[in-house]
């Protein structure tokens, strides 16, 4: 059975899943590298701080826009 | 050990991000389609009023593609990881949900002649794969997931306790029946609040109940956990004094729901009283929207139905006086007794405390 998609490409629902699921990887990987180094967890602060950080492309605004160019 | 889950450290780890995920779903990104979305309404001739007015603006946002999308995958990341953790130790949570209780101080009575409705069983609900009811080991799915869905806060349930301490009357209730009890958490806050009362919780699912009976005795409280239809619990007319029901009716389809409330209106005595928490559209356009969405998005497929009538009206149909719904904040405030939907600037459900009087 088909799950739902959201976007106009489904391929792009596929995608950002594979995005997804590569950045819980990096976490629990990061998560295993503070325990082998003998570093607390981090908390939920440091986990926010990452997931916000990976995840600010999908809603920031350019703090910079590109300027209306002249054509030469 | 016994009941509880062992979640490994790298499990534990995805179930963090997945509320990590979801904290930002439910703050960043829900702030940010309100934020285009107050843009899109303030150039607009006409204002949204309803759900259904904002839903094409909403859906001209391209911003709400990747909220709508986040709001499932994650949902299926949450299952995922919990069903891992879950699946890691199969055996022995099986086990311990079918060994004998010890002197049990209440009771648990399944019936494996029910016939479960086919809305019920036709579904996943909230995504769980197999739902509920199909096998034993979704009953410790489904409780490490409910933990998951309360942004990781909801270890004590102080939600169902805020519930039964702030939205149920006073009363000298002698006998109370608490409908779609799942695992328990809705109803262990009903002995401690009036402890003289007979409780008694009702599940569809046998798994769910198992593991109810064998952690509400772990607790040491009195419950009778039974294996019963809301809609048709075959209990006597009259044999309670108190109904509730959390989360449970928004489930059903119309025709269903109507005939629990008039279920619920037939076990009472005179003057018993109901108390049910539920959802209600809220009269904000986007959010009732986001809401009529989350349950295609959540496989809640009656849910659009409860967010488009008045479930009070439905009560006072069947029988109910002193009919009341009202919002209920759940970061602390319980029911607000003004009927004003609290300002939030996050993503959340819109609660309602439905109340009523035979």
């Amino acid at each position: 059975m088909p799950d739902l998609t959201f976007f106009r490409d489904p391929a792009m629902d596929r995608v950002l899943g594979v995005v997804l699921e590569l950045a819980e990887e990096v976490y629990t990987l990061r998560q295993k590298v503070r325990a082998l180094e003998g570093a607390a967890a981090g908390g939920t602060e440091s986990r926010d701080a990452f997931i916000d950080r990976i995840l600010v492309p999908l809603t920031y605004e350019a703090d910079s826009p590109a300027p209306a160019f002249e054509k030469p | 050990m016994g009941l509880d889950v062992t979640v490994p450290a790298d499990t534990q780890a995805r179930i963090d991000f997945c509320l990590g995920l979801r904290r930002h779903w439910s703050h960043e990104m829900y702030g940010a389609l309100r934020a285009k979305y107050d843009a899109r309404v303030a150039g607009a001739a006409t204002k949204p009023r309803t759900g259904e007015d904002a839903g094409p603006i909403v859906e001209s946002l391209p911003l709400y593609s990747t909220f709508a999308w986040f709001e499932r995958n994650i949902q299926k990341m949450k299952w995922r990881a919990v069903t891992e953790a879950c699946a890691a130790d199969a055996d022995r949570l099986v086990a311990a949900l079918n060994a004998p209780v010890a002197s049990p101080l209440g009771s648990l009575e399944l019936d494996p002649s029910l016939q479960l409705p086919a809305y019920y069983s036709g579904t996943d609900f909230h995504i769980q794969p197999g739902g509920v009811w199909s096998a034993d080991l979704n009953a410790f799915i489904y409780e490490l997931g409910a933990k998951v869905i309360f942004l990781g806060k909801n270890d004590d349930y102080a939600f169902h306790r805020l519930f039964t301490e702030r939205a149920v009357p006073a009363g000298d209730y002698r006998d109370i029946l608490d409908m779609g009890c799942g695992f328990g958490k809705s109803t262990w806050p009903f002995v401690d609040r009036f402890p003289e009362a007979r409780v008694v919780g009702i599940d569809l699912s046998a798994p769910v109940l198992k593991l109810a009976h064998r952690k509400t005795e772990r607790l040491g409280k009195k419950i009778a956990f039974q294996q019963r239809a809301a809609e048709r619990t075959g209990f006597p007319d009259a044999s309670f004094d108190l109904v509730t029901a959390t989360m449970l009716i928004h489930e059903q389809p119309m025709p269903v729901m109507r005939t629990t409330l008039a279920e619920m209106y037939r076990l009472l005595r005179p003057g018993g009283r109901i108390a049910i928490l539920d959802y209600h559209r809220t009269g904000d356009p986007l959010r009732d929207f986001l809401m009529l969405g989350h349950a295609a998005r959540n496989n809640e497929p009656y849910m659009g139905h409860i967010l488009k009538v008045d479930t009070a009206a439905i009560a006072r149909e069947v029988g109910f006086k002193d009919e009341a719904l009202l919002p209920f904040d759940e970061r602390g405030h319980g029911p607000r007794e003004d009927g004003v939907w609290p300002e939030r600037r996050e993503w959340h459900f819109p609660w309602v405390v439905l109340r009523g009087r035979k």
